[in-house]
């Protein structure tokens, strides 16, 4: 009978240290994603708005939108295209167009700044709208843009940006079009 | 009292308990979680081409070697790295049987058998040559490993490179895996244990290399090789080499480089982004999270104008500074890609029109500015919209159109402000764009500019505060 009672007790240590041994094991074992601890910054508050912030609201619509033909196209050295920008629009709109580079983010510059800043193309491209302020009232309006490759510009594949600026009454919003320009 | 029978049992038990539940624990490489792409194929070689007749267990697709090797241990078919009695009686077993295209095993047919045998179907690792049929190829293949153990360091099996001339293994990655990597900084490595050393390190030497092809179609490409491994003991031993791919990369080749007559065991191969190590099958370039973390500056003429951003806080800033003479002029600008939420770009397909937008909140201050003054700061958000095209020679995601919202000093000269920006737009797929799949990415840039005059008046600058992984939210919605 008292070697029963002490098996009984042994059972019971045993079957106690492996249930913990247990549930060790599968708190190790638990799958970790791989790699996703890296992903990101870990959670962080959110930023206090400085005092007496001025609150910008965000835009519901934007009325205005413009196309490009052709949207691509192959210029030799010495020679231009024409392309015609198209912007039609729901409402009465005054639009800047801008020509730059894939990497030129469309901003509004005032107009006593615009013609020292401006976005630079690569050299030997020269690109001239025959109008860069148009207004736009429930229709469409076309304007012509001139591409003309010089001699030193270097043969390549480059990627412009047509774009249309609207100013707004807190800041300005604008749509750009890629345009593909090849010299063979 | 217990008997020590009965104690050693338990004690068994419990051991045998802990060795299943932690055997899961033993440290594994998975290279990259299950639902993204898997950069690098068959980087632990365990798999063989049962395509090519007769050769299979010489390739180890999509491994490319100019100078044969092949799966160790051929004659391991059950993959346990001993060839034994086990390995004698599975291809004994299969003996005579065919591939069969249906269902990737081994059949036996008639003649031999008027109905499937026994023992039908075998393991295609039984057909060790990959010729289609096991016959007695194949157990000349395990008679002649017979007794053989081997120790790769991965999986069942390693690659043997079996000297020779120059010993050169490659693999070319997959087009969607070079676009996820372009622009990123990557980090190749493979382990190799030798079959004989040299006190002094002469004997089997190996590098790993990153051969990659950008700027398509004017095919730059350029060679990055790592230093030579030159192993003094018999263990196993790492070559690594790491390269920042511009992010115009159309091709990338991971290459494993032994020198002359190189004998060893390859193993592990790995791919790692250290920088980038979330990925998607397709993902825009624009929509990877890669700059800048920290600032440039500007020289133009006499002034300079640097602009800072910090990844981590989610701060740009951009100033004018040191202006020094009249007519110099310039901006500067921050920008960051950005992907603040842990989940893939939004995807559409094959819809008539669908909505795009972006919410964002931003904090921060803009400087001396306003009608007249001769500098600006600012700060904006812009979504471009993608499209999957396919371009000769691969696919790739295409901008088709590009919205930007900007908060100018122009309207808000030396102010606190926050924006609480909402935008969305239609975007109708009718020609010019057509159907096809369409993604999104957002930007943010900060920027200040001005000439001479803005030293007079205050700095242009612009400083900003936005929180990248709770505060913007982009979306395609497919339309009802």
């Amino acid at each position: 009978m008292k070697r029963m009672k002490l098996w009984v007790v042994v059972a019971f240590a045993v079957i106690g240290i492996s249930g913990i041994l247990v549930a060790f094991a599968i708190e190790q074992t638990k799958v970790k994603p791989i790699k996703t601890s890296q992903i990101g910054e870990p959670p962080q508050p959110p930023w206090e708005p400085p005092e007496n912030a001025t609150l910008i609201p965000g835009l519901s619509s934007i009325p205005f939108d413009l196309s490009l033909d052709p949207s691509e196209t192959t210029v030799s050295k010495g020679e231009s295209v024409n392309i015609t920008v198209t912007v039609c629009s729901t409402e009465k709109v005054d639009l800047l167009l801008v020509v730059g580079t894939e990497n030129y983010t469309a901003v509004w510059v005032p107009p006593e700044l615009r013609t020292r800043l401006h976005p630079e193309l690569p050299p030997g491209i020269t690109a001239i709208l025959d109008r860069t302020e148009i207004s736009v009232e429930a229709d469409m309006v076309t304007v012509n843009l001139t591409l003309s490759i010089g001699d030193q510009a270097e043969s390549g594949i480059y990627r412009l940006e047509i774009s249309a600026i609207q100013k707004t009454s807190h800041g300005s919003v604008a749509v750009g079009l890629p345009f593909q320009l090849t010299i063979p | 009292m217990i008997s020590s029978r009965k104690l050693a049992l338990a004690l068994t038990m419990n051991v045998l308990i802990l060795v299943t539940l932690f055997l899961p624990c033993v440290w594994t490489d998975v290279q990259f979680n299950s639902q993204l792409v898997e950069p690098l194929k068959n980087w632990s070689f365990e798999g063989r081409d049962y395509s090519i007749p007769g050769d299979g267990v010489y390739r180890c697709p999509p491994w490319e070697s100019n100078n044969n090797g092949w799966r160790e241990l051929r004659g391991d078919v059950n993959g346990d790295k001993v060839v034994d009695i086990f390995d004698s009686v599975m291809v004994n077993a299969a003996f005579g049987s065919t591939y069969n295209a249906t269902d990737g095993m081994y059949w036996h047919g008639p003649p031999d058998f008027p109905g499937p045998c026994p023992y039908c179907p075998h393991d295609p690792n039984t057909d060790l040559n990959g010729d289609g049929t096991v016959n007695v190829q194949d157990k000349v293949i395990v008679n002649w490993d017979f007794g053989k153990e081997t120790n790769p360091l991965d999986g069942s099996y390693s690659w043997y490179t079996n000297g020779g001339g120059d010993y050169v293994m490659l693999q070319w990655l997959e087009i969607d895996v070079v676009m996820a990597l372009a622009g990123e900084k990557l980090e190749f490595s493979f382990w190799f244990y030798p079959e004989s050393v040299a006190p002094d390190g002469s004997q089997n030497q190996a590098r790993a290399e990153i051969y990659y092809i950008y700027d398509y179609p004017d095919i730059k490409d350029a060679h990055v090789s790592g230093s030579w491994t030159a192993p003094t003991e018999l263990k196993w031993w790492n070559a690594c080499v790491t390269a920042i791919l511009p992010p115009t990369t159309n091709y990338i080749a991971v290459i494993i480089h032994g020198k002359p007559d190189f004998k060893a065991w390859v193993d592990l191969a790995q791919l790692t982004t250290p920088d980038y190590n979330l990925y998607y099958t397709y993902p825009p370039y624009e929509n990877q999270d890669t700059y800048p973390t920290s600032g440039t500056c500007i020289d133009w003429v006499n002034a300079k104008v640097c602009a800072y951003g910090n990844k981590t806080t989610g701060q740009a800033s951009a100033y004018s500074l040191d202006w020094s003479a009249i007519g110099s002029e310039r901006e500067a600008y921050v920008q960051f890609n950005m992907n603040p939420a842990i989940g893939n770009s939004p995807v559409v397909y094959e819809e008539d029109d669908f909505t795009v937008g972006v919410y964002w909140i931003a904090y921060g201050h803009l400087g001396a500015g306003g009608p007249g003054v001769p500098c600006i700061s600012s700060v904006s958000i812009s979504l471009y919209v993608y499209k999957w095209v396919y371009i000769p020679p691969y696919w790739r995601w295409e901008p088709v159109k590009t919205y930007t919202y900007t908060i100018s000093s122009y309207d808000h000269p030396n102010q606190n402000v926050t924006i609480l920006a909402s935008l969305s737009w239609w975007m109708h797929i009718s020609p010019p764009f057509g159907s096809g799949s369409y993604s999104v990415a957002p930007k943010v840039r900060t920027g200040a500019a001005g000439t001479i005059d803005c030293w007079e008046e205050g700095f242009a600058h612009a400083d900003f505060f936005y929180d990248p992984y709770f505060t913007l939210i982009y979306y395609i919605k497919i339309s009802d």
